[in-house]
């Protein structure tokens, strides 16, 4: 059985734990592990910081709609935003050995969201509503992965 | 944010620290500046208890970056407490993990600073 939420919250950081919260409302009882569960919540908190913070440059009032899709198999989240275009190939993997020395780590969420979701799609100026779009997915079951991998296989 | 401190008497020059709640993008730089402001008062020997941190997103990871690399200038010391599993993923995440000594109480970490 699929299940769909949508949650809308303004550009504003103070409201990121209603985005955790609403995580955790929806997730809690359907995805039993607590690890997988940290796993999305941390990723969804730094999506939308990078949102608020590089797409709408920490401008307030703007909006942020997440769209979460879940089923036996998977969690899809889907965040949208009318901010500026963000290339994340632009930005620098970052040099973790570094970290420690370096007066302003740069690109450690992005690293982040990368390491723990399945995976990351970006989306610009989607066609049918003009947004941004970035949208991670978290399997929940080793045949899910096996799928992803089979999938990405297949695109080389 | 006020810094929730304290000092024991058989360790009179290490300072606790206890951070709580959410350290995300709100609360990181006050943090890292009232940690800092202890630092600048030569309190150089310091121990964060993470008991009641509930999460850490990266903006939170660089309280402990930042505080690491002032006591370096100092020659001082970070030792962390209590780390809960979801921040310690994070640490891991971004292989910071080996960098902190990281105990499972006040005491060992106090009594590390005594060898």
């Amino acid at each position: 059985m699929q299940r769909k939420f949508r949650f809308k919250m303004p550009s504003e950081t103070r409201r990121l734990k209603r985005l955790s919260d609403f995580l955790i409302r929806s997730l809690g009882r359907r995805v039993p592990e607590q690890d997988l569960l940290d796993d999305i919540i941390i990723a969804a908190d730094e999506i939308a910081t990078n949102i608020i913070l590089h797409a709408y440059n920490g401008s307030k009032g703007r909006e942020i709609v997440v769209d979460l899709l879940l089923n036996p198999e998977k969690v899809v989240l889907t965040f949208q935003h009318n901010g500026k275009v963000f290339d994340p190939e632009k930005i620098p993997r970052p040099v973790l050995s570094k970290a420690i020395t370096e007066r302003k780590p740069g690109g450690l969420g992005l690293f982040i969201i990368n390491q723990l979701m399945d995976e990351v799609v970006y989306k610009f100026k989607d066609r049918d509503n003009g947004r941004n779009s970035i949208t991670v997915i978290k399997y929940l079951t080793a045949q899910g992965v096996d799928h992803a991998s089979q999938d990405s296989d297949l695109a080389r | 944010m006020p810094l929730k401190t304290q000092t024991s008497p058989d360790n009179p020059d290490v300072v606790v620290i206890y951070l709580s709640g959410r350290l995300d993008v709100n609360y990181s730089l006050s943090i890292e500046d009232e940690i800092n402001k202890l630092i600048q008062q030569d309190h150089i020997k310091l121990v964060i208890n993470l008991q009641d941190v509930e999460y850490l997103s990266s903006s939170g990871l660089r309280i402990f970056i930042a505080t690491s690399r002032q006591l370096k200038i100092k020659n001082g010391i970070l030792k962390l407490v209590k780390m809960p599993d979801a921040v310690k993923k994070v640490f891991m995440v971004v292989e910071l993990l080996d960098m902190f000594e990281v105990f499972e109480s006040n005491e060992a970490a106090l009594a590390s600073f005594k060898k």
